[in-house]
C-alpha cells in the first residue's frame, strides 16, 4: 500500500538552481523519506540531482536520508560545500 | 547590512572591515587576540580567477555556524569568538571569511581559530562559484 500524497516545499541552492532554472518548487508525492523523494525527482528531471547530493537538510536541519517527510515540510538537496 | 540574529556567526553582502570586527569581541582584559581571513586567490587549479560568487542556505548557514562557535567556546579555553562569512560578489583579494577569537593564552586562541575554519569550510552550506578571466564560469569546492 502506497504512503499518503503529501506536498512538499524543495528549495535549490547554487549549480542544482542553475541547472534546474528554478529556486524553489511544490512538488506532491508518496516519498516517505528524502531518498525516494531526490530517487523520484532525479527519474522526473533525467540528469539533474543525481550524483551532485551529498546530504539533505529537512525544515533547515540536515537529517539522515531515511528520516520521515511529512506534508507541508521543506527540503534542500545540498551539494558540496565551497565556503571558506 | 549584515545577516545576524544577534550571535557570533554572521553572513554579510558587503565589505568586512577586519579592524571593525576585531572591535565586536569581548575582550575583558584577555592576553590573545587570533584573527583568520581567507581571501579571494588569483588562480585556482592553474585557472587565472576574475571574481567569485557566495551563495548561502541562509538559515542552515546561520544555525550550523552558530553550533559551531558555541563547539569552539566549549572545546577550548577562550574567551569569545566570531565569524562572519561574505555572500555575493567578491573580486580577487577581497576577503571572504574572517575569523576573530579572544582568549588569556595564544596556545587555545590559535587553536580554535584553526577548529572554527575548518569547521565552517566543511559544515556551513555555502557554495562558491568561480568566474575566470577566460570569461568561463564553474561552482567548485571550497
Amino acid at each position: 500500500m502506497s504512503a499518503e500524497l503529501k506536498t512538499l516545499r524543495v528549495l535549490y541552492f547554487a549549480s542544482l538552481r542553475e541547472t534546474l532554472g528554478r529556486s524553489e518548487e511544490t512538488v506532491t508525492t508518496r516519498a516517505e523519506n528524502a531518498r525516494e523523494l531526490l530517487e523520484e525527482l532525479a527519474r522526473a528531471r533525467g540528469k539533474l540531482l543525481g550524483n551532485a547530493v551529498v546530504k539533505v537538510a529537512v525544515n533547515d536541519r540536515i537529517v539522515p536520508w531515511e528520516s520521515a517527510i511529512q506534508d507541508g515540510d521543506s527540503v534542500v538537496f545540498l551539494t558540496p560545500f565551497g565556503g571558506g | 547590512m549584515t545577516v545576524e540574529r544577534g550571535g557570533r556567526f554572521a553572513l554579510d553582502p558587503g565589505r568586512l572591515d577586519p579592524g571593525a570586527l576585531a572591535e565586536t569581541l569581548r575582550n575583558g582584559g584577555s592576553g590573545a587576540f587570533a584573527a583568520f581571513e581567507g581571501r579571494v586567490r588569483s588562480e585556482n587549479g592553474g585557472r587565472a580567477v576574475r571574481a567569485l560568487e557566495y551563495e548561502a542556505y541562509e538559515a542552515l548557514a546561520l544555525a550550523e555556524g552558530e553550533g559551531i562557535l558555541a563547539e569552539a567556546l566549549g572545546r577550548y579555553e577562550i574567551v569569545d569568538a566570531r565569524c562572519v562569512h561574505r555572500v555575493g560578489s567578491l573580486g580577487v583579494g577581497e576577503v571572504a571569511v574572517w575569523i576573530g577569537v579572544v582568549a588569556a593564552h595564544r596556545g587555545p586562541a590559535f587553536d580554535a581559530c584553526r577548529f572554527i575554519i575548518d569547521a565552517v569550510k566543511s559544515r556551513v552550506p555555502i557554495w562558491k562559484k568561480e568566474r575566470y578571466v577566460d570569461g568561463s564560469a564553474e561552482w567548485t569546492r571550497g
